[in-house]
């Protein structure tokens, strides 16, 4: 992409903000983690936005590390309360339990692959993990979305 | 499909799609295009290579910052010189926040060059030359002027306050620095009341209510906040209310306090600024006699000394009464001292006690005020 096609910083931060903030969310479970992570990231994005050719990819990339960063830190803090509506769809907010509680690595793996519709090659390339691993992550939350999620 | 993807089951695999696009859907944009408060991080480091690294993203922020804002930095014979290097203009910097943020560390006393920190200024959305803005260095906030010319200085009056009670409950808010700065005093208008903080998620909205009708929308970028309001001449800043608005649509509200560092308890006798007097002393008295295990509760600041003290006695002795193992004991119209065993008995006493409950018709004091006063305390005995 050359300097002139490449988007303002500005004009990303308006654009996707809000995309990122729900994509940190549904990574992480958690709002307030979820606009923080996504403020860092673009405050670290200036001094090396003139390098970044994929703004979303980039943005996409430094999001799910960051989430995973901060989980990380938070590895031993319990899990937030799940007795919560979120959207008020039955359906849809039990599922969203299942899975708000997968383990991070599969969580991670479903919510881009089921949500920013990444082949799995490419989320291992984000995550920088091994293709097979990442596989076998989806293969294991699909199982456990299986047996908890009512037909 | 690639040869490692997985087949899943279309009406799973249609689920959770489903599934995921309207839980997204329910974590709302809190950020309005137009109206983006400056919030810059400009992490510095000692070493001048990478500073100037930073510098650069620092003046880069400003594509996302928005109004421009020329300052650089100050120096301030008193303390620490800022290196003339730092102060330089850069090119398409605008605005300079590295510069300012470190001008306004140095002028007031922080060395910004020699140990690593992390700054970060707020400006509100039009905030012009010869405005204010906040700079937090290390989570210590300062209020800063912005001359004419763009240099930072240091703001002639400058008050710091609390926010006393009830935001709302369960959710992570947290009100960190209060300054007003006024041409007169503490007391009334005009004036600038500037409330920096973070609310949690289910905040939608922040505004100042001022006696005289008029509110100021805060402006929120992700948890930040920063509600800035413009006090009339007249008007008493002391009577300032912050309004939480929430998702669910309810409101509560918290006092604003503002406490003049300047102020000496004996000269401001009969002023209603007399009670903050008061709180600094009591806080002092504690910090100097090690008493941490007090902790004082302010009544509300729209009623008069006398009013104040008979409040206080009435929610005393609502206190003492219901036998909590604490004893409650009005010192004056700045506040009711609570005397637990230590500090981690407070919380399993203000559990016990529901003040709200058993309390609240004796008058408007809420244990929050406790609670928060106990965190100063602990600020007071870490300085």
């Amino acid at each position: 992409m050359s300097a002139a096609e490449r988007i303002d910083l500005g004009e990303c931060y308006r654009q996707q903000r809000a995309d990122l903030v729900r994509l940190a969310y549904l990574l992480s479970g958690d709002r307030e983690l979820a606009e923080d992570v996504v403020q860092v990231v673009f405050a670290d994005a200036q001094h090396r936005w003139d390098a970044v050719t994929d703004a979303r990819a980039y943005l996409r990339r430094a999001v799910t590390n960051r989430v995973k960063d901060a989980q990380r830190r938070r590895f031993r803090q319990p899990v937030p309360p799940t007795d919560a509506q979120w959207t008020g769809i039955p359906d849809v907010d039990e599922t969203w339990q299942v899975v708000r509680r997968l383990p991070p690595t599969q969580r991670h793996v479903v919510v881009l692959h089921f949500y920013e519709d990444l082949a799995l090659v490419d989320i291992a390339e984000l995550l920088g993990r091994n293709p097979t691993t990442v596989r076998s992550d989806l293969h294991r939350a699909i199982k456990t979305l299986k047996g908890t999620i009512r037909d | 499909m690639t040869d490692i993807d997985i087949e899943v089951d279309p009406a799973l695999d249609a689920h959770l799609r489903r599934t995921l696009r309207e839980v997204a859907s329910t974590v709302p944009d809190r950020a309005t295009s137009d109206n983006v408060v400056r919030l810059v991080t400009v992490p510095t480091r000692s070493d001048r290579g990478r500073r100037w690294a930073w510098l650069g993203a620092a003046a880069a922020a400003s594509v996302v910052a928005g109004v421009g804002l020329t300052a650089v930095a100050d120096r301030d014979s008193d303390h620490t010189t800022v290196p003339a290097a730092t102060t330089a203009p850069l090119a398409g910097a605008d605005p300079d926040m590295f510069g300012l943020a470190n001008g306004c560390a140095a002028a007031h006393g922080r060395n910004a060059f020699d140990e690593p920190m992390n700054a970060v200024v707020f400006a509100p959305t039009g905030s012009a030359p010869n405005g204010i803005v906040l700079v937090s260095v290390d989570d210590v906030f300062f209020t800063c002027g912005v001359s004419s010319d763009g240099d930072a200085m240091l703001t002639d009056h400058s008050f710091v306050g609390q926010i006393w009670g009830n935001p709302p409950r369960g959710e992570a808010v947290q009100v960190l620095e209060v300054r007003a700065d006024t041409s007169r005093s503490a007391l009334v208008g005009p004036g600038r009341i500037l409330i920096i903080g973070r609310a949690g998620a289910a905040v939608e909205g922040i505004d100042v209510a001022l006696p005289d009708g008029a509110t100021s929308p805060a402006q929120l970028v992700g948890r930040w906040f920063v509600a800035d309001a413009q006090v009339p001449p007249d008007v008493p800043m002391m009577a300032a209310r912050l309004n939480w608005h929430t998702r669910s649509g309810a409101t509560s509200t918290s006092r604003v306090d503002l406490l003049d560092d300047e102020t000496d308890a004996e000269a401001c006798a009969g002023e209603r600024g007399c009670v903050d007097a008061a709180l600094a002393q009591l806080l002092n008295e504690a910090r100097d006699a090690g008493r941490s295990e007090q902790a004082a509760i302010l009544a509300d600041g729209e009623v008069t000394n006398s009013e104040r003290v008979a409040s206080l006695t009435r929610f005393a002795d609502c206190f003492n009464a219901a036998n909590t193992g604490a004893t409650a004991t009005v010192s004056g119209p700045g506040g009711v001292r609570i005397g637990t065993s230590n500090l981690e008995d407070w919380d399993a006493t203000e559990r016990a006690l529901d003040v709200d409950a058993l309390c609240g018709a004796a008058h408007t004091v809420f244990v929050d005020d406790a609670w928060l006063l106990l965190d100063t305390q602990r600020r007071v005995a870490q300085r």
